[in-house]
């Protein structure tokens, strides 16, 4: 280990660090999965029935999913910036790609919201849910908040700046490949504290808007974090299988070594964990309390057939990661990982099926063209999400060439340190 | 890399940040012996030093008086605190929170920020995690003596017993007997297994019969050979990971103590992690609070350098932005929920009768930190201590707040009643700081105040060069 040979940070270019023509092949799976998902979504749900009701349900869903792995790039990038990280450069610049995707994603989240607003959300007025007497009385009583026309606003708001914080990381890190300025990784450590502050409120409140008022009289303060754990361990693994793909395609081999994929092993154990904590104190507290106010959100989730897809929840997402991601040797074989990687951002999709789904059907759990629906907008999603991440790579580095700290996260050695 | 030159400006200022190269984190040119030296005169040198001796005697009188008040109070009964009914819980559990929430820092930093591979964290750890074991030990004191009939105490541990009296584990307040008393053990036991190598460092040192006795009994055979190494580098890292769980434990097992609860002000599902970084918050206050004179008093400030306390200002700035971020989410919820009673503790808490108090916690912990934004507030040694000691002071006043604010206006107006400290409650409050301070004191004087053996890894002549 001691005698092996790292590559010095001015070779990192010869590495095949270009795209080089893969964006395009890249682009046009994406394309295609996007043209396939959104028709398999669309007519999936024109044959339920319900006026596409499930579809803009299952729209949301695909949506959260990939905003989830955008947001905890933005994350990601801010939060290295700000600890002064150096280890992970050579995997910064895939997180700066997919922040740099949020634009696209609020199109398509936007989209979602004004068009099938009406039918997402029980608070709007153009809803056709009908309302119990007292919770008409509640939501009366935060009409300032919840209605369409400033909902739609905040949704733009978000948007807004995650796309300007996401460009301008991108930007100077794009400039930096050029120029090799040091003052720029200055000026971002600068930026990326109060960034990470106007993130974490944004984000709260993006969480409190686009899901929790999906049931529109529940509240709960700690949701905001519950889907922060989400958003950075689905982060972690789709950064994961990114490189484990790129270097399968002869891309990066020797800048991205084991020790990285190490350390992003420890980060989706450490959000599992966190996850698994945060989602047990908003259960066990709202448990405990038991007050219908808050406890009729678990109850749904607890019969006709929800309970199944609550256990599912609790096993995958939490017990079976946790568990397989504590062995060290687990984390250091990219097949094992790989298969961790996938495992995560699945189960990350059935918690957010878990949040969104009840409100579509609370009584008794979806049923497999439900399921299959929101599978399509999940493809479609992820299928702009991709060829957008490449499209923006196209002719640049897929790594940080000239990072003041590139030389240390090639040399980074977990176990010496 | 090659050793840093003695002219070159960063060997004196470690805080100008350069993104080529990472910081020296041992300043004044010190080799493995002289590092050694520097931390060992502490304990070799014959007189300790005048100031120490004075706050010894001080603090151990203030914990005196501490322990004369614990046998009025067991002798008259808990009327002597201004408790009352509805405000059953007062200065004893605020006390109780407060210092465990100071017992935080020293876990996260030789815990969390091990396994972060943040290396600064081994000029303050030794120094951290002793102020959690103190810390602790005063925590655990409040409740203990708040039971009133302490006689009894032992009934809050599952012991068989013929009148099968249970303790009531569906309770939170008896997961706090369990959860403290293992965070107290693992504490221990991570603190006393690094110290090990340091002590047999002292001891080999030593020259008087009885240092060489108590250190050797101290440092367990220690002979420092590869093998013992290797063991205690696995143990070390196991324990890291052991305790990772335990920072967010203890403190979310204490937000259950409220949260639990149906009352509006404590039932509210972000306690536990709003919890955690309180802790953390005021953790790292007491750290800086604490280092900053005894890096002073015992010439440490080569090895405790502006870079450590600079790094300690940017976790306090970003637990302070949590704290902030979890009351501006209460607020914002308390409107956002609709239901009057959650509005109406929140107005009270901002507005009531305690609103100096919630005044004065945000002022403290909010506003006071915000100066650390600025590089000249975190690298001034008068900026730090002031802002340190106003989140001690503002994490104090959140406990306060919490309890005391939820509880004066219960559901009826007619059991209304306002708190009143006596003057037994504020010498108790100021006494469990005495008796902190002379534990710490003794450590400082007794005990390697530095991790050496960990020191030396991050120095530069501990880089290994091809």
């Amino acid at each position: 280990m001691a005698h092996q040979t790292y590559l010095k940070p001015e070779q990192v270019k010869d590495d095949k660090a270009f795209l080089g023509g893969k964006e395009g092949q890249i682009m046009g799976i994406g394309a295609v999965a996007a043209v396939a998902g959104l028709a398999g979504a669309l007519g999936l749900g024109a044959s339920m029935g319900d006026g596409l009701r499930g579809f803009w349900f299952a729209w949301l869903q695909g949506c959260f999913l990939w905003l989830s792995v955008a947001l905890g790039a933005l994350f990601f990038i801010m939060v290295i910036y700000a600890a002064r990280g150096g280890w992970n450069v050579v995997v910064r610049r895939i997180a700066e790609y997919f922040a740099a995707t949020l634009p696209v994603l609020g199109v398509l989240v936007l989209a979602g919201v004004v068009i099938g607003g009406a039918q997402l959300y029980s608070w709007h007025p153009g809803s056709s849910v009908e309302l119990e007497h007292h919770a008409q009385i509640l939501i009366g009583r935060k009409e300032a908040w919840l209605n369409p026309a400033f909902f739609a606003i905040r949704i733009v708001g978000y948007f807004a700046i995650w796309g300007f914080l996401a460009w301008y990381f991108l930007g100077n890190s794009l400039k930096q490949d050029s120029t090799g300025d040091v003052t720029l990784t200055k000026r971002m450590w600068t930026t990326s504290a109060p960034g990470l502050v106007v993130f974490a409120l944004t984000l709260t409140l993006a969480a409190f808007d686009l899901l929790m008022s999906l049931a529109p009289t529940w509240f709960s303060t700690i949701f905001g974090v519950y889907v922060f754990a989400g958003c950075v361990s689905s982060f972690m693994s789709i950064l994961c299988l990114t490189a484990i793909y790129l270097q399968g395609q002869g891309f990066l081999r020797r800048s991205i070594t084991m020790e990285h994929y190490h350390d992003l092993g420890k980060l989706m154990f450490a959000f599992t964990f966190f996850w698994g904590y945060i989602a047990f104190s908003q259960y066990m507290l709202t448990w405990y309390a038991n007050m219908p106010e808050e406890t009729f959100w678990y109850m749904f989730r607890q019969e006709g057939g929800w309970e199944n897809w609550s256990w599912l929840l609790l096993i995958g997402k939490f017990i079976i990661p946790f568990a397989f991601l504590l062995n060290r040797r687990l984390k250091r074989n990219k097949l094992t990982l790989t298969f961790a990687a996938l495992w995560i951002p699945v189960f990350h999709w059935v918690d957010l099926y878990y949040v969104i789904m009840p409100n579509y059907s609370p009584e008794k759990i979806t049923d497999g063209r439900m399921l299959f629906t929101a599978i399509c907008a999940t493809v479609f999603v992820g299928g702009v999400f991709f060829a957008s991440a490449a499209a923006i790579a196209r002719g640049k580095a897929i790594i940080p060439l000239k990072d003041p700290r590139l030389g240390e996260s090639l040399r980074f050695d977990n176990i010496k340190v | 890399m090659s050793a840093i030159p003695a002219n070159n400006q960063r060997a004196l200022d470690n805080t100008v940040e350069d993104p080529a190269s990472r910081p020296q984190l041992v300043l004044g040119n010190h080799d493995f012996a002289s590092m050694t030296d520097v931390v060992c005169r502490v304990i070799e040198a014959p007189n300790p030093p005048k100031i120490w001796t004075t706050a010894l005697i001080i603090s151990s009188l203030v914990a005196v008086f501490f322990f004369s008040l614990v046998a009025y109070l067991i002798t008259k009964g808990i009327g002597v605190w201004g408790n009352n009914n509805p405000v059953g819980w007062a200065f004893d559990i605020t006390n109780f929170v407060f210092w465990i929430g100071i017992g935080h820092a020293g876990t996260l930093i030789s815990a969390i920020l091990y396994l972060l591979r943040q290396r600064w964290r081994t000029s303050i750890n030794r120094s951290a995690e002793a102020m959690t074991i103190f810390a602790v030990v005063c925590a655990g004191l409040f409740p203990l003596i708040h039971v009133g009939r302490i006689w009894l105490v032992y009934w809050m541990f599952p012991i068989p017993n013929q009148e099968w009296v249970w303790p009531q584990f569906r309770s939170p307040l008896l997961w706090d007997v369990f959860a403290i008393s293992t965070y107290f053990l693992v504490s221990l036991l991570f603190w006393s297994m690094g110290l090990i190598p340091d002590v047999a460092t002292v001891r080999d040192r030593a020259k008087g019969y009885w240092q060489k006795l108590i250190y050797g009994i101290l440092a367990l055979g220690w002979r420092g050979s590869m093998r013992h190494w290797q063991v205690y580098e696995k143990a070390y890292l196991l324990l890291a990971a052991f305790s990772t769980p335990l920072v967010l434990s203890v403190h979310s097992v204490v937000s259950f103590d409220f949260a639990t609860a149906q009352l509006p002000g404590w039932h509210t599902t972000i306690f536990p992690p709003y919890f955690v970084a309180g802790a953390i918050f005021g953790g790292f206050a007491m750290v800086v609070t604490l280092l900053i004179p005894a890096r002073k008093i015992f010439g440490l400030e080569d090895i405790i350098t502006m870079h450590h306390l600079e790094n300690c200002a940017k976790v306090i700035l970003a637990t302070g932005m949590m704290v902030g971020y979890a009351y501006a989410t209460e607020m914002f919820i308390a409107w956002y929920s609709g239901n009057l009673v959650e509005q109406f503790t929140f107005l009270n808490r901002a507005m009531g009768p305690y609103a100096w108090a919630y005044w004065i916690m945000i002022f403290c912990n909010v506003a006071s930190p915000q100066l650390f934004w600025w590089k000249k507030f975190r690298t001034s040694i008068w900026s730090l201590m002031v802002v340190a000691i106003f989140v001690d002071i503002g994490m104090w006043f959140e406990r306060f707040v919490i309890i005391v604010s939820s509880l004066n206006r219960d559901w009826m107006p007619s059991s209304w009643a306002p708190f009143v400290p006596t003057w037994v409650d504020l010498g108790m409050l100021f006494g469990s700081m005495g008796l902190f301070m002379t534990l710490f004191l003794l450590f400082c004087r007794f005990l390697p105040l530095i991790a050496m053996a960990e020191i030396r890894g991050v120095m530069p002549q501990a880089e290994v060069r091809h």
